[in-house]
């Protein structure tokens, strides 16, 4: 016993010599030993607990306390211990009963090894109240981008206050955002529960379901998630609107009554542009001014607008920001803005038009402009690219996509361009960014390619798809994501739904790869690449022209359905662009067959080069000549 | 190309230099991995690889960076890109004392047969601002070039730099430091804000008397740095604004002498680091957007302290608004007058005064409690000052400035600027409609009215959007502003800006319709007393004592000796000049400046920049020497005269108080016309 006895004293020894050193890890390792020696051990529990409150985790530290306490409640360092910790997250009553305690209690035998000589006693302990700082971190976190961060702040707010409804759904963003749907599932549905009548979980709940590839759910809950909506002027609910584009045919008449309900009801009437005078500024509202998908058709395009402002919305700042910065005419932080004082600056300005970016979470914004001056506010692109954005007075439109904006703006609203959009690839340098030679000649085999955005990948798209490897015995189609891990949720639906069509056998996933700007190992072996439907590739369409992969897709009934159609056109490869589910397996199976595929791969870098999508002054001559002549027409 | 081997016996020596003189940067560069390779071209110079592309054969045409750095030699031989050049003081910049010199130099200068050319005739610069190391090519071929006492290095991308240890001379250049750290300095930023504020704080620190033909060059081209480089261009004024000058230094300092020796009715105001006030403050400025905001004042007069500055102490009672602090700057009697002319109307009783130590003797009377800051960078300062934390340090240029930097200074961490437009929307339309500069046509009710004479000729960017119209006054206080922000970052302050005026970085842009400011738990009233009470009562600072303890004119009689020493040693270079006599005006560099530095070298400084700028245009050539001996004899003259001067000051600083006429003399002071005091 005596043995034993020495012995846990040493170790305490030793934990409090790591501890004075620095070295936590070390000391928690030196815990962990004892434990595993004797699982009971309450002064190990206890010294984990010290060293986790050291390492910034309290609600740990309570956790490992708690349970020494519960293991030895008649030592007094315990509750001694439990009463600190209570005090530094608030929780003022349970410091109470804890120092209470403490003082009823006998002390410890080896009490000196295991409360450190400055922790606060007794009544000293209300001297340190303090409040949790985890769910702040976490949220400055996030909004840097830096997702691992947050997830592990939040996580540890949430083992000091495990109900708290924000840690939650930040901690499930975070776990979105890095692509894990399934665990951010998991957690909102745990913060719906928590607060069912509150949209912002079930929105976010929708917008996993739609990345997990459950469009009918998805629907139903931003359906949910808008009428939860009571404030007129929320974003939220606006940015449930941006989802709705994502739905399949089927559901898509349902999500565009969804938004006409919800703008009836609460979007306020925005007053009546004005023109005051030709003003050749155009502003630029923007939400995600970083690297993001916006970032390669928006760069070559500020090239040359000479007299552009930047509105920037959002607080994360990266090389992308820095770049707008340095190449806008004038740049304009708005992140913290209120909307009069952003209403009033941009007024202000008084540019001749406002094209307004806006697509993401919580920092889009839709200026109502209360003032004398409204500038025409102008729609252009976004992921998806929403029919209608909320205040939307004219769009940026092309051919491809004029059948949706006739629909939608008036003819005189419409200001239609030779191309929708221009284009620059990210190069970073790197040896696989060269063109690969032609799988089909390698395997003997055609292999197509598709990407494995479940946003994308409807029921109608995956029938395509089958339909197309039907016509083309032999051929198999790759599907590729940006890691090459599949989540098991993801890797079983997509199972699902092929089978339903028997071709599951002739699908492969692409295995894990070095991940890169471009998902280059994906488009370095596929012969073709099958676009989606109703909602369209983007960046992902012209990436693979660029990589010499030819591009079959099907204009879509949406404006988010165009845009592949709208490259095609630009890149001069209309012919690839199909207008039903007929001619695109026609097309694919004409790609697939074509004897001089390898000379289309090897020609199509200089031919996207030399063509409309990348010329970006082509594209900003054709847009100002348009603007001008708008603004010279009073409306 | 071979790629060169980046261990080499210069990269070495550099390293050991940087590790010596500018040790942050080694430790920096030491761990750095490139992203790009240093490549050697046939004719043994370097390129910086990236991806197939080149740093300076962009073109593959085998073009390289010593070739580059030529031809912008010869560029700049015959053409004034790159080249900030000073505009002459006019007779209205200048102070009495350098105007009478500059005047007999350039009188005696044509009698002589000198006329002087538009632009220098020579390429030297004082100063040479490199945008971009690059591998050093562009700097060497500079340095010959224009050869330069400061440089300042900015560059962008810490590859180049990196790669450099290996292709530049950088234990040669690095070893000026030795001799005086502004010689060199070297800044690695991404950001073209920092960068220009940076280069002009470089020049400002270094000499500011030398601005003149000031060499900015690209070593390569970078859309940040061009930007850095329009905006020092653009800015480059404010290298040598507020400089001050002699008569106006020795008039604060008998302001000074009234306000502290004299008096014993005030407290010393005293930075309040790590209290929170408690409540939100109003900065309260009279631009003319005060107009749209007095109603947001008024409704919010008791949850916030107030504190007006300067003249909006009549927009302000005017609409029945009493503040709690009224800020007074400036040294002289026309503040003062505004405010004996309002206190005819109005009752000032309730609110506390909290002006500089060298404000006007008879502000303090008007008011019912008294505090007082130290004006940093002024003779007075140095004589008075009993420490940094009772001083303000962005005091300055206008009363504005002065009132955010107090509430800074105070605690306060929520900050609303109402009225502090400095510009207007309009060139034509200066100042609330309530303030004293438009009482004109209404003195029956209120004779407070003053004239405005500055002009908005400068057009800056609004904190809403648009133009705003500035001069360079105002421009030089929003300076002040961001700086005394930015320094005061750690507090966690907050700063809103409701004025329609000009942007101010790190005031975030607030209509103020749509502020809510939560009632206050207790009275206003005693929260503001408290905040006066933390100020110390004058008693506790000896200021009498040291007055008289202390050999103010013979420290100024030993500096004097040590300038005109300067002058009588002649240097053949216009710029030897100007470095010798900034080395003895500018010993902040490693010890704050004595007394007498800051009295004499403002009238000294501008006097100096005048010598440089004509004895560099001097035509024929040959007359240069000639001109330049007559221009060294009169600055000598010049601080003989301000010894005079100076004396006369001492002798009758307590009957100047009491004696108008003696007062206007201090200001109008020749040798030949030494007042009596009898007059």
């Amino acid at each position: 016993m005596d043995a034993r006895q020495d012995s846990l004293t040493d170790s305490l020894k030793e934990i409090n010599r790591r501890v004075a050193d620095g070295d936590l890890k070390g000391a928690m390792d030196h815990c962990s030993l004892l434990l595993r020696d004797d699982p009971q051990c309450a002064p190990a529990l206890h010294m984990m607990g010290l060293v986790a409150a050291r390492m910034g985790d309290q609600g740990l530290a309570l956790s490992f306390v708690e349970r020494a306490h519960q293991i030895e409640p008649d030592w007094r360092e315990y509750p001694a211990m439990l009463a600190y910790l209570s005090a530094s997250i608030g929780r003022i009553t349970d410091a109470l009963y804890y120092a209470k305690l403490a003082t009823v209690l006998a002390p410890h035998p080896e009490s000196e090894l295991l409360i450190p000589a400055n922790l606060p006693m007794g009544r000293d302990v209300f001297d340190n109240v303090e409040l949790s700082t985890h769910w702040l971190l976490a949220e400055a976190a996030f909004h840097a981008g830096r997702y691992a961060e947050a997830i592990q702040e939040a996580e540890s707010e949430l083992r000091i206050n495990p109900q708290q409804y924000n840690s939650l759904v930040l901690l499930a963003r975070s776990h979105q955002a890095l692509g894990h749907h399934d665990i951010a599932r998991g957690h909102l549905l745990a913060a719906t529960g928590l607060q069912p009548n509150t949209a912002a979980a079930v929105r976010w709940l929708g917008d996993v379901l739609l990345s997990l590839g459950e469009h009918d759910q998805a629907l139903v809950n931003h359906r949910t998630s808008l009428a939860l909506e009571s404030d007129s002027d929320s974003i939220i609910a606006a940015h449930a609107l941006f989802q709705l584009p994502w739905q399949t045919s089927a559901n898509y008449s349902a999500s565009r009554e969804a938004a006409t309900e919800w703008r009836d009801r609460a979007a306020p009437p925005r007053r009546r542009a004005t023109f005051h005078e030709v003003n050749p500024i155009i502003g630029i509202l923007w939400d995600q001014c970083h690297s993001g998908p916006l970032v390669d058709f928006f760069l070559p395009v500020l090239d040359h607008f000479k007299t552009a402002i930047v509105y920037r919305l959002n607080r994360r700042t990266d090389a992308t920001t820095e770049l707008v910065r340095s190449k806008a005419m004038r740049f304009q932080d708005c992140a913290d803005l209120d909307a009069a004082t952003l209403d009033r600056i941009i007024a202000g300005d008084a540019p001749g038009m406002l094209i307004n970016l806006c697509n993401s979470a919580e920092e889009a914004r839709f200026p109502q402009f209360g003032g004398d001056f409204v500038p025409p506010i102008v729609q252009w692109l976004g992921v998806p690219a929403p029919d209608r954005l909320p205040g939307a007075d004219m769009v940026i439109g092309s051919a491809a996509t004029a059948a949706v904006d006739r629909i939608l703006f008036d003819a005189d609203k419409v200001i239609a361009l030779p191309q929708l959009l221009t284009w620059r690839f990210p190069a970073t340098g790197v040896e696989a960014e060269t063109v690969k030679p032609l799988p089909r000649d390698l395997s003997g085999q055609v292999t197509f390619g598709a990407i494995g955005d479940m946003r994308r990948i409807t029921a109608e798209t995956v029938a395509l798809w089958a339909s197309v490897l039907r016509a083309v015995p032999d051929a198999s189609i790759l599907i590729g994501n940006a890691s090459g891990a599949w989540p098991q949720p993801i890797a079983e639906r997509l199972g699902q739904m092929f089978a339903n069509f028997g071709v599951v056998n002739r699908v492969r996933l692409q295995g894990p790869h070095e991940p890169t700007t471009v998902n280059l190992d994906l488009f370095g072996r596929i012969d073709v690449l099958l676009d989606t439907t109703p909602v369209t590739g983007m960046n992902d369409v012209a990436e693979a022209l660029w990589m010499g992969v030819p591009v079959v897709t099907l204009r879509g009934d949406r404006r988010a359905g165009c845009i592949g159609a709208a490259i095609l056109d630009a890149a001069g490869r209309g012919d690839w662009v199909a207008a039903t589910g007929e001619d695109y397996v026609a097309i694919a199976a004409r790609l697939a067959a074509a004897a001089d595929l390898d000379a289309i791969r090897a020609g199509l870098r200089d031919s996207v080069s030399a063509s409309a999508l990348c010329d970006a002054k082509g594209f900003v001559d054709a847009f100002g000549a348009a603007l001008m002549s708008r603004l010279l027409v009073p409306s | 190309m071979t790629v060169v081997a980046v261990e080499s016996d210069m990269r070495a020596e550099n390293m050991a230099a940087f590790e010596r003189f500018l040790p942050a940067y080694a430790e920096l560069l030491r761990e750095y991995v490139p992203q790009t390779r240093l490549v050697e071209n046939l004719d043994g110079s370097c390129d910086v690889e990236f991806r197939g592309q080149c740093l300076y054969d962009t073109a593959g045409d085998g073009t390289t960076g010593p070739d580059l750095a030529r031809r912008m030699i010869d560029e700049l031989k015959t053409s004034p890109r790159g080249r900030i050049f000073a505009t002459p003081f006019g007779s209205s910049s200048l102070d009495q004392t350098t105007s009478v010199y500059i005047t007999q130099l350039l009188k005696q200068g044509v009698d002589d047969g000198v006329t002087f050319l538009r632009v220098p005739n020579g390429h030297e610069a004082y100063h040479l601002i490199v945008m971009g190391m690059g591998l050093g090519y562009h700097l060497a071929e500079a340095l010959k070039f224009c050869e330069p006492f400061s440089i300042c290095i900015v560059e962008p991308n810490l590859d180049f730099l990196y790669h450099s240890l290996s292709t530049f001379d950088w234990v040669s250049l690095l070893e000026r430091r030795k001799e005086w750290p502004w010689s060199v300095s070297l800044l690695q930023s991404d950001n073209a804000a920092e960068m220009s504020e940076r280069m002009r704080g470089h020049c400002r620190n270094a000499n500011p008397s030398a601005v003149d033909s000031t060499l900015t060059i690209a070593s390569y081209p970078n859309d940040i740095m061009s930007a850095a480089q329009k905006t020092f261009a653009k800015d480059a004024h404010l290298i040598h604004s507020g400089l001050g000058f002699f008569s106006d230094e020795l008039e604060m300092v008998r302001a000074s002498y009234f306000n502290l020796v004299a008096a014993d009715n005030f407290r010393v105001f005293k930075h309040s680091p790590g209290t929170r006030a408690g409540l939100p403050a109003f900065i309260v400025g009279s631009g003319p957007s005060l107009d749209q905001d007095i109603e947001f004042v008024k409704a919010n007069q008791d949850r916030a302290v107030i504190i007006s500055c300067g003249s909006a102490l009549g927009a302000l009672m005017t609409n029945g608004i009493r503040p709690d602090f009224q800020v007074q700057l400036e040294n002289g009697e026309a503040a003062r007058d505004m405010l004996v002319s309002m206190a005819k109307k109005y009752d000032y009783s309730g609110i506390c005064l909290i002006g500089s130590n060298t404000v006007s003797p008879q502000t303090r009377a008007l008011f019912g409690e008294g505090v007082y800051f130290m004006r940093q960078a002024l003779t007075s300062y140095a004589m008075f000052s009993p420490g940094v934390e009772y001083s303000l340090s962005n005091a300055g240029p206008t009363v504005t400035n002065t009132g955010l930097e107090i509430a800074l200074r105070s605690g306060f961490t929520e900050i609303y600027l109402l009225g502090c437009d400095l510009g207007a929307r309009s060139p034509d339309h200066h100042h609330s409609r309530f303030s004293p500069y438009h009482m004109a046509n209404r003195t029956a009710e209120y004779d407070a009215a003053v004239t405005f004479i500055q002009k908005f000729p400068v057009r800056e960017l609004g904190n809403f959007g648009g133009i705003v119209f500035t001069n360079e006054i105002m421009t030089w206080s929003r300076q002040s502003m961001e700086e005394c922000i930015r320094g005061n970052a750690a507090t966690g302050a907050r700063v809103f800006n409701c004025s329609d005026g000009l942007r101010i970085k790190g005031a975030r842009p607030q209509v103020a319709d749509g502020i809510r400011i939560a009632a206050l738990q207790r009275p206003k009233a005693e929260i503001v007393a408290e905040l006066i009470e933390r100020w110390p009562e004058a008693s506790a600072f000896g200021f009498n004592e040291k007055w008289h303890a202390t050999d103010w004119r013979g420290a100024m009689r030993r500096y004097a000796d040590q300038l005109i020493e300067v002058c009588e040693s002649n240097p053949d270079r216009s710029h030897a000049f100007l470095h010798q006599m900034g080395l003895l005006m500018i010993p902040d560099h490693y010890r704050p400046a004595h007394f007498e530095e800051y009295c004499l070298r403002g009238t000294l400084f501008m006097a100096v920049i005048a010598t440089d700028y004509y004895c560099r245009r001097v035509h024929p050539p040959e007359k240069r020497g000639m001109f330049q001996q007559l221009a060294y004899a009169g600055i000598a003259e010049t601080i003989q005269t301000m010894l005079d001067q100076a004396d006369w000051f001492f002798d009758h600083i307590d009957e100047i108080h009491t004696n108008v006429a003696l007062k206007d003399a201090l200001v109008s002071w020749t040798p030949d016309k030494i007042p009596s005091p009898t007059v």
